[in-house]
């Protein structure tokens, strides 16, 4: 027989709390929908957002309760601390990564598509272990393609620098 | 017919339609219609039967190639090849993504197949079959649809309905068709247009598994272990082994491809619910099961063909290439309609004949794309992973030339993230945003048409037997389940 241990379940408190959350503002934010009676029958366009909003309040609800239960779980061996390390370094690594991707979003406005990413690209792979040429180079042809594919076939505008350029 | 099709001036720019088929649809952001949209012009300037070629094949080879992202990456690269990201993407994590896309290819090739043959045969009653569906009927279709979600994700029923009931809900975003009232648009200007479906699948697939990768502790150094390419005879015994779910899959892709507005996508997820749910061994949907790679692509393809029924017989169009082309046979003097069968008897053959041969060109073209998209595993994870990133943002950039549309995706991959923590399907979400407006629209036309009675959903005969099927979907199982193990007892 699997050992197994008394727990909670985080990951439906998790879900629950997040649900109740949105259902409330759901709920919150359709009252400001207008609502026109032509009378014709028509429920109106609050009618499925509010009931979308109701199913996830219950849902979440349900989830939370469940959450809180102490339920058997398969006992998971204990994580050396080595692995322990590791595991934090990779959740680190993938804060960096957003945090660099979201920086590259905002800063495309002003330097243009062409110069963000081949600066975004080159942190990101060095962050990920690359050598910083191996990460300049791989970036210059991850550009070059987009720029093939995208502009030259496609004819998309891609997001250019203040000055117009790039 | 054939020897005016086996033409060099047919066949090049067809097979070069179905090459510029094969990279639109596996870039994310670029779409099948999209694709069909560049070839329009071209074939302005042509023949009817090299336009027409050039149109067919551009539309069965951009919906194949839609899953070759989905099974390398896990990003779809047009919204019917989402269910690709289920058991093809699975297939790929246990180093078998050649195989499956060799297997997706054949399947895709024999339900185009199937399906056109269907469109030959039936046409015509089909269409009318198609034209009894009122408001009240495609609303049950749009919920049963949505229970295909639960099936999709046999064991987390009632979180996979919650999460079909947020797709739903961001459905609703955006200017309401009816009153033109605005809903939670917070007074932007980009968001009246509703939240595009694009952006939302790149980042809740493709963001979130970069960042499930880049956090999971994997090698990022080396590339993902695949096998050697699998040649067409490996599949052959698998294809002939499941003939009767490609068969199966096939029909029903047809059939919902002939409804108009329903669609490729629809397609896929409905035959991917029904093989599951008629499997022998349905604990391994998800993990990498023939099956789950078999039925969608099957089915996808085959509404492609069905698509085309109501458009030839009656002016309809079945889905948005289907109303392009029927602007492009006006031009080419072919009126579709009742009529055309009768006075248009040589142009209806030789759309036959073209939709034919596209299934056996689509083998050799699919196979060089697998190829091609193939070298890009071979490149270590983590450039894959940046690559895959910097295309995310573009794909969904180039949508509408929007920031936008990037901040969705991001704010999706997001969601996505927190959701696979939760262990959360992010499937029926998906569904839910394909499926919302469909049923939402067709509740309110229903009761304004009824008068508010509620009488007509649940009492004409084609809207009774759908309220019932999604009953029995969904009483069925547990009920045998019950009986087994109470037999065994």
């Amino acid at each position: 027989m699997t050992p197994f241990k008394f727990a909670r379940s985080p990951e439906n408190l998790a879900f629950g709390i997040f649900l109740i959350f949105i259902a409330t503002t759901i709920l919150f934010f359709s009252q400001s929908i207008r609502v026109n009676d032509f009378g014709n029958h028509d429920p109106g366009p609050r009618v499925i957002p509010i009931a979308m909003a109701v199913i996830m309040l219950l849902g979440g609800i349900v989830e939370v309760v469940s959450g809180f239960r102490v339920v058997p779980v398969p006992l998971q061996p204990q994580p050396q601390a080595l692995e322990q390390t590791a595991s934090n370094a990779d959740w680190k690594r993938g804060l960096s990564v957003l945090i660099g991707l979201l920086a590259y979003l905002i800063v495309m406005n002003w330097l243009g598509f062409l110069v963000c990413t081949l600066i975004f690209g080159s942190i990101a792979l060095i962050s990920l272990g690359s050598r910083w040429w191996t990460a300049l180079l791989s970036s210059l042809c991850i550009v070059v393609i987009v720029q093939i594919l995208f502009v030259e076939l496609f004819h998309v505008s891609l997001p250019t620098s203040v000055w117009g350029g790039f | 017919m054939l020897q005016e099709l086996l033409t060099l001036e047919v066949l090049i720019p067809w097979i070069l339609s179905m090459f510029l088929g094969i990279f639109v649809g596996a870039t994310p952001g670029l779409t099948a219609t999209m694709a069909v949209a560049l070839i329009v012009p071209l074939t302005y300037h042509m023949d009817a039967t090299p336009g027409l070629a050039m149109i067919i094949g551009v539309s069965f080879t951009a919906i194949f190639a839609g899953d070759i992202p989905a099974t390398w990456l896990r990003i779809p690269g047009t919204p019917a090849s989402a269910a690709a990201t289920l058991d093809g993407h699975a297939l790929a994590k246990k180093g078998q993504g050649s195989f499956a896309l060799s297997l997706d290819l054949v399947c895709s090739a024999l339900g185009g197949l199937i399906g056109v043959l269907i469109l030959m045969l039936i046409a015509p009653q089909l269409a009318r079959f198609a034209l009894l569906f009122g408001d009240y009927e495609y609303f049950w279709l749009g919920v049963f649809g949505l229970s295909m979600s639960a099936l999709v994700t046999m064991g987390q029923t009632s979180k996979a309905l919650l999460a079909a009931a947020i797709g739903v809900f961001i459905s609703t975003v955006g200017q309401d068709v009816v009153s033109n009232s605005q809903r939670f648009t917070f007074g932007n200007v980009d968001a009246m247009a509703g939240l595009n479906f694009i952006p939302v699948m790149i980042g809740l697939f493709g963001v979130a598994e970069v960042f499930r990768n880049i956090s999971s502790g994997d090698s990022l150094t080396d590339p993902a272990p695949q096998e050697q390419p699998t040649s067409l005879l490996a599949v052959v015994p698998v294809v002939a082994k499941n003939i009767g779910c490609i068969i199966k899959s096939a029909i029903i892709g047809t059939c919902i491809g002939a409804l108009p507005g329903a669609g490729a996508d629809v397609a896929a997820w409905g035959a991917y619910g029904i093989a599951k749910s008629t499997s022998k061994t349905p604990e391994e949907f998800g993990t990498g099961a023939i099956e789950g790679v078999i039925a969608p692509t099957s089915a996808n393809n085959a509404a492609v063909a069905g698509a085309w029924i109501p458009a030839l017989v009656f002016g309809v169009p079945g889905d948005a290439v289907t109303a392009i082309v029927l602007g492009v046979l006006m031009v080419h003097n072919i009126k579709p309609g009742p009529f055309l069968f009768e006075e248009g008897g040589a142009a209806v053959k030789s759309i036959f004949m073209i939709a034919l041969l596209t299934q056996f060109l689509l083998i050799p073209c699919g196979f060089a794309g697998i190829f091609g998209f193939g070298l890009i595993q071979k490149l270590p994870k983590r450039v894959v992973l940046v690559a895959v990133l910097v295309f995310s943002v573009v794909g969904s950039y180039a949508i509408n030339n929007s920031m936008f549309d990037v901040y969705v995706m991001l704010v999706f991959g997001l969601v996505g993230v927190f959701l696979e923590a939760c262990k959360v399907p992010v499937v029926p979400m998906i569904l839910g945003l394909i499926l919302g407006p469909l049923v939402e629209q067709k509740l309110r036309a229903g009761l304004i048409a009824s008068s508010g009675s509620l009488e007509p959903f649940l009492t004409r005969p084609i809207s009774m037997t759908l309220w019932m099927m999604l009953i029995i979907t969904f009483t069925g199982r547990p009920i045998y389940l019950w009986f087994t193990r109470k037999r065994k007892s």
